[in-house]
C-alpha cells in the first residue's frame, strides 16, 4: 500500500444532517397521529365529529408520515452518510442532494395537505394522489441519479453488502411505485386507476407487500451492515452469509405479495406462491438477523452498557420476531384467523416500532454527536428513552395480539345449532376494546420516547461548537479503475461491476413479479355464467367515491372468503367475477366494523341514514364515527359525465347517451331515494347531498343479476 | 470529528484466521461459514413448498372452494339436526316461560338490544312497522305468523331474520315482550298491511 497516493475528499454531511433532523421531526409527527388515532378507536368521541380527522381520513396520513417521512428521510439520512464513506466519494451532485431533500419534503406537506382533506387513491400505503405521485417518482430518479453517480465515482473498487441492500431498494422502489400507481385523471385531484377488482388487489398487494420489504427492510438491512459493526467495532460475522441471504431475500420477497389476499377471490394458484414463498422467505430474513447478532457477539457487555448498542440490538431482535411472525401469518389457517384483526396490527408495529423505530433512533443517537462534533447530552435519557420504547412496544403488540386473537376466534365461533356463537358484531367489538385502551398507553409511551429523544438530541446540538468545520478526509486513490486486469473471482468480482450487479439485482426481483402479476393482469377470464354484473349508475359511482374518499375501507372489508365463518355471517363468497368495474378495489385489510359487500338490501335506507348519522342509534355498542357532513355537503354532479368518460375509457360499457346525461339520471335516482324517505319524516331537499349517494352505492353492493340456468347449475352458497 | 476516525476493529482471538482481506471504511469481514441450524431451515422450508405447490396446482390436492363446500355441508347438516330435534315453535314452553318473571326481563333485555333500533321503544315504529295497531303485514297478528316473521325475517324489506341469532329462551321471551304490546295502539308509525279485527 505504501505506493498509494492519496487524494482529499470532503462528504456532504449537511444533507445528512437535514435529513436527520427531518427524521426525527416526521418521526413525532407521524407517532402522534397514530395516537390519535389509537383513542379514536378506544372512543369514538374523539373523531370530534369533525371530517379532517375522522379515522378514516387519518389513518393513510399516519402510515404514510411514517413509512415514506420518518423511515423515508432516516434512510436517507443512513444511505447519504455511508455510502460517501463506504465509496470514499462525495455525493455525485449537491444540486440534487439539495432537490431530493427539499422535494421530499415538499411531497410530505403535499401529503398532509391532501388525505385529511379526503383527497386520497385508497390503495394502501399508495393513498397520494395522483400529482403527488408524479413527485414522488420525479424525486426517487433524483435520489437514484444521485445514488449511482456517486458508485460511479467511487474511489473503493468493491461495493460493500450495504450498498447492495441500497441498490436493490432504489430500483424495485421505482418499479413498485410506478406499475401500482398506473391512474387516469379525471381532474387534478381524482384519478381511476388502470387495473380493476382482482387485478387491482393483486397489483396493490405486491406493492404494498413489498413496500414493507423495499422501505421498511431491505434499506434498513443495508444500514445496518453499516451502522452495527461501526458502532460496535467489530467484525461482521460472515462475508458468505451476507451473499446467500441477500440474493435469497430479495429474490424471494416478491412473491410473497398474495399472503394478504388468502381465501379471497384470487385464483388458487396465486395464493399457493403467496404461502410457499413467505414460507421461504424465514431463512433469509433470519440470514440478516444472525449476521447482525453475531456481529455484536463478544461484545456483550458493551451492549448491556451502551443504550445506543441496546438499541441497535432489540431492533434486530424485533427484525427476527416479525420476520418470523410474517411466515406464520401466512400459513392459511394461521391466516383465517388473524387476517382482518388487530393481530396483523400488532404484527406490522413490531416491526414499524421494533425494527424501524429502535433502529433508526438508534443510528440518530449515534450519529448526532459525530456529525455535530460533540458527545451525547445524556446517556441517562437514551436509558429512559429505551426503557420508555420498549415497554411501550410491548403494551402495544400484546394488547394487539390479544384483541386479535380473541375477536377472529369470537368470529369464526359456532354453537350446538351450527350457527354463530357472536351474531352480533358488535359484541366482538365491545369486547376488545379494553385492549384498545392499553394499546392507546402502549402508544403513549412509544411517542414519549421519541419525544425523549429530541430533547437529546436538541440538547446535543445545543452543546455543540457553534463552528462546523468540514473535515478533509485523505482517502487513496482509486487506482484500480486504470488497470485493465481483474483478477477476482466469483462473487467479489461481481462487487466491483455495479452495473452488472444493478441489473442482476433488478432481475431477481423482476422474475417473481412477471410470473406473479402478469397473467393474472392479461386475463380477461373474470367473467361468470350464472350472473352478469351492471356497471355502477352515476350516483353509485359518486356514492363509491365518496365511500373512497372517507377511507371507510380502513375499518370495512368487501371480501366474503372462502371461509364458513365468513360465509354464515355475511353471506354468499364474493367472487372475482363481481368486482369488474371496482376502480379501486375496496377489498379492504381490516374488519374493525362487518364486512360490507354483501350489506346492499340487508337494510332499508333509512336505516343507513340515521345509522351514518350516529350508528350508536341503530347498533348500541358502536365504535363507528358519524359523518354529520354527509348530511349537509351537496353533491357535485357536474363532474359525473367526466368520471362516467374515463370509467368507458377503461372499459365499462356506458353508451353515449349515459355519458351525456349522468348528472340527470344521477339527480333522478336521488329524488327516488329520498321520495322513499320522506314518510320517515326525511325532506326533499335531501336529494342533493352526499348521503342520498352513499346510500345508493352501499344499496348497490353485492347485487348481481342471476341469469336463468337449467336445473343443472348447482348453485354456490 | 473525534469518533470518525477508526478504531482498531475488536478481533476476538479464535477469530484471527477468519478475517477477509476486506475494509469498507473500518469495517471488517470474517468468513464464517453459514450456521448448520440455518441452513437447515433453509431447506425444510423449501422441501415443504415444493411439494406443496405441485400437490394444490398440478396434483389432485383441493381447491379453496371444495374446503369450503366440504365445510358448509358440515354446518348444514348440524343445523338440520338441530331443526329436527327442537320442532319448531314449543307452545307449551312458551307458555311456561314467557310470563315467568325471567322470562319478562330476558324479553324486554333482549327487546332493547336486538329490535327497539328499528321498532322503537314503545314498538310504535320507526324503521320496522308499528306493532301496536291492529295492521299486520304478515299473517294475523298470532303468535305463530310473528314467531315466523321473527325467525326467518323479511331480509328484502329490512327485517333481519332472527332464528340464527337469539336463543331459544330469548325468542320466546322476546315475542312475549311483542305479544305484551299487541293492540296498545301506541301512536307512531302509520299504519301498514291489513288492518285486522
Ligand atoms: C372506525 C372504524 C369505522 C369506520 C371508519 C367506518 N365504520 Fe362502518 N362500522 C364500524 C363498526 C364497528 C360497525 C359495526 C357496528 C355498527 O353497525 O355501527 C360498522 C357498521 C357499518 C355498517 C353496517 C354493516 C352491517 O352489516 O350491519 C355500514 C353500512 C357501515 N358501517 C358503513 C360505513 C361507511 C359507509 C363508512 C365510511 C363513510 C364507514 N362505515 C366507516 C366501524 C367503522
Ligand atoms: C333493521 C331494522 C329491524 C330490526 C333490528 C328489527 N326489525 Fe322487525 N321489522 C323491520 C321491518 C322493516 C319490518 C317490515 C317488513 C315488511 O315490510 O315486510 C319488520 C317487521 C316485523 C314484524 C312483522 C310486522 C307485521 O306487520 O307483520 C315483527 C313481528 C317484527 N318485525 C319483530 C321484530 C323483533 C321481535 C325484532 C327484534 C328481535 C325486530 N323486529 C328487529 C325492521 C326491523
Amino acid at each position: 500500500m505504501s505506493d498509494q497516493s492519496f487524494e482529499s475528499v470532503v462528504y456532504d454531511d449537511k444533507t445528512v444532517k437535514k435529513f436527520l433532523i427531518a427524521t426525527v421531526i416526521w418521526g413525532f409527527v407521524g407517532m402522534l397521529v397514530g395516537v390519535i388515532l389509537a383513542a379514536e378507536l378506544a372512543n369514538w368521541r374523539v373523531n370530534l365529529g369533525l371530517e379532517w380527522i375522522t379515522f378514516g381520513r387519518l389513518r393513510p396520513l399516519h402510515t404514510n408520515a411514517i413509512i415514506f417521512a420518518f423511515v423515508g428521510n432516516g434512510i436517507f439520512a443512513g444511505v447519504y452518510h455511508s455510502l460517501q464513506r463506504l465509496t470514499k466519494a462525495r455525493m455525485f451532485s449537491d444540486l440534487l442532494s439539495s432537490i431530493h431533500f427539499w422535494g421530499w419534503q415538499l411531497i410530505i406537506v403535499g401529503a398532509a395537505l391532501t388525505l385529511p382533506f379526503g383527497l386520497t387513491q385508497s390503495k394502501e400505503y399508495a393513498e397520494l394522489i395522483w400529482p403527488l405521485d408524479v413527485a414522488v417518482v420525479l424525486i426517487w430518479v433524483v435520489f437514484a441519479v444521485n445514488f449511482f453517480g456517486t458508485l460511479y465515482f467511487r474511489r473503493e473498487k468493491h461495493i460493500y453488502v450495504a450498498i447492495w441492500f441500497y441498490i436493490a431498494t432504489i430500483l424495485t422502489v421505482a418499479m413498485l411505485y410506478i406499475v401500482n400507481n398506473l391512474a387516469f385523471p379525471v381532474s387534478l385531484m381524482e384519478s381511476y386507476p388502470v387495473f380493476a377488482g382482482v387485478q387491482d388487489a393483486l397489483v396493490q398487494w405486491w406493492y404494498g407487500h413489498n413496500a414493507v420489504a423495499f422501505f421498511l427492510t431491505t434499506p434498513i438491512l443495508g444500514l445496518m451492515y453499516y451502522y452495527v459493526p461501526k458502532a460496535i467495532n467489530r467484525p461482521v460475522y460472515s462475508y458468505r452469509l451476507s451473499i446467500i441471504h441477500f440474493w435469497s431475500l430479495i429474490f424471494i420477497y416478491i412473491w410473497a405479495g398474495p399472503h394478504h389476499l388468502l381465501n379471497t377471490s384470487l385464483p388458487d394458484w396465486a395464493q399457493t406462491l403467496g404461502v410457499i414463498f413467505s414460507v421461504m422467505l424465514w431463512a433469509p430474513s433470519w440470514g440478516g438477523m444472525i449476521n447482525g447478532l453475531l456481529t455484536m457477539r463478544g461484545a456483550w457487555t458493551k451492549v448491556r452498557k451502551d443504550p445506543v448498542l441496546r438499541l441497535f440490538a432489540t431492533a434486530i431482535t424485533f427484525y427476527g420476531m416479525s420476520t418470523f411472525e410474517g411466515p406464520l401469518l401466512s400459513i392459511k389457517w394461521f391466516n383465517a384467523l388473524g387476517h382482518y384483526t388487530d393481530w396483523i396490527i400488532g404484527h406490522v408495529h413490531g416491526g414499524g416500532i421494533g425494527w424501524n423505530y429502535m433502529f433508526l433512533a438508534a443510528m440518530a443517537l449515534y450519529l448526532v454527536p459525530r456529525l455535530w462534533n460533540t458527545s451525547l447530552h445524556s446517556v441517562k435519557l437514551a436509558n429512559a428513552q429505551f426503557w420508555t420504547a420498549t415497554i411501550g412496544l410491548l403494551l402495544y403488540y400484546v394488547s394487539m395480539n390479544t384483541a386479535g386473537i380473541t375477536q377472529g376466534l369470537m368470529w369464526r365461533a359456532f354453537n350446538e345449532k351450527g350457527n354463530l356463537t357472536y351474531p352480533n358484531f358488535v359484541e366482538t367489538v365491545d369486547t376488545i376494546v379494553p385492549m384498545y385502551w392499553v394499546r392507546l398507553i402502549g402508544g403513549i409511551l412509544v411517542l414519549s420516547s421519541m419525544v425523549i429523544m429530541m430533547i437529546n438530541l436538541y440538547l446535543t446540538v445545543k452543546a455543540a461548537p457553534k463552528e462546523q468545520k468540514e473535515v478533509e478526509y485523505k482517502v487513496p486513490k482509486a487506482t484500480w479503475k486504470k488497470s485493465s486486469e481483474n483478477k477476482d473471482e466469483g462473487h467479489r468480482r461481481l462487487e466491483g461491476l455495479t452495473f452488472t450487479f444493478s441489473i442482476l439485482a433488478l432481475l431477481s426481483v423482476l422474475i417473481g413479479s412477471l410470473v406473479e402479476i402478469l397473467p393474472a393482469v392479461l386475463s380477461t377470464s373474470y367473467i361468470h355464467k350464472d350472473y352478469t354484473v351492471d356497471p355502477y349508475t352515476p350516483l353509485e359511482l359518486a356514492g363509491r367515491d365518496i365511500y373512497v374518499r372517507e377511507g371507510c375501507y380502513t375499518c370495512h372489508s368487501q371480501m366474503i372468503r372462502q371461509l364458513p365463518q365468513d360465509v354464515v355471517r355475511y353471506g354468499k363468497v364474493s367472487e372475482a367475477s363481481e368486482y369488474i368495474y371496482d376502480r379501486p378495489f375496496q377489498w379492504g385489510s381490516k374488519r374493525t366494523g362487518p364486512d360490507l359487500h354483501r350489506v346492499g338490501g340487508k337494510y332499508p335506507d333509512y336505516w343507513h341514514y340515521r345509522h351514518m348519522l350516529d350508528p350508536r342509534e341503530t347498533s348500541p355498542g358502536s365504535i363507528m364515527p358519524p359523518y354529520g357532513w354527509l348530511f349537509k355537503k351537496k353533491l357535485d354532479t357536474a363532474i359525473l359525465p367526466q368520471k362516467l368518460k374515463v370509467m368507458k375509457a377503461l372499459g365499462a360499457p356506458y353508451s353515449e347517451d349515459e355519458i351525456k346525461f349522468a348528472s340527470q339520471n344521477a339527480q333522478e335516482q336521488a329524488e327516488k331515494i329520498v321520495a322513499g324517505l320522506e314518510s320517515a319524516g326525511v325532506k326533499k331537499s335531501m336529494a342533493n347531498k352526499q348521503i342520498i349517494a352513499l346510500i345508493a352505492y352501499l344499496q348497490r353492493l353485492g347485487k348481481r343479476n342471476e341469469v336463468a340456468h337449467d336445473e343443472k347449475n348447482v348453485s354456490e352458497h | 470529528m473525534s469518533n470518525e476516525e477508526n478504531q482498531e476493529v475488536n478481533i476476538l482471538e479464535s477469530e484471527k484466521n477468519l478475517v477477509l482481506d476486506h475494509d469498507y471504511d473500518g469495517i471488517k469481514e470474517l468468513d464464517h461459514p453459514l450456521p448448520f441450524w440455518w441452513v437447515m431451515i433453509f431447506g425444510l422450508t423449501i422441501s415443504f413448498s415444493v411439494p406443496y405447490y405441485f400437490y394444490y396446482t398440478h396434483a389432485d390436492g383441493p381447491s379453496i372452494r371444495a374446503g369450503l363446500n366440504e365445510k358448509m355441508h358440515e354446518i348444514k347438516e348440524k343445523q338440520a339436526a338441530w331443526e329436527a330435534k327442537q320442532g319448531g315453535f314449543n307452545t307449551e314452553k312458551f307458555n311456561a316461560f314467557f310470563k315467568t318473571e325471567k322470562g319478562k326481563k330476558l324479553g324486554a333485555k333482549t327487546y332493547r338490544r336486538k329490535c327497539m333500533a328499528c321498532h322503537a321503544d314503545q314498538l310504535q315504529g320507526t324503521i320496522g312497522p308499528n306493532l301496536t295497531d291492529a295492521y299486520w303485514i304478515h299473517g294475523k297478528g298470532d303468535i305463530a305468523s310473528i314467531y315466523k316473521t321473527i325467525k326467518e325475517g323479511v331480509t328484502a324489506k329490512g327485517m333481519p331474520a332472527w332464528g340464527a341469532v337469539l336463543t331459544e329462551e330469548q325468542m320466546y321471551g322476546v315475542i312475549g315482550h311483542v305479544m305484551s304490546f299487541k293492540n296498545k295502539n301506541i301512536p307512531g308509525k302509520e299504519p301498514q298491511g291489513e288492518k285486522i279485527e
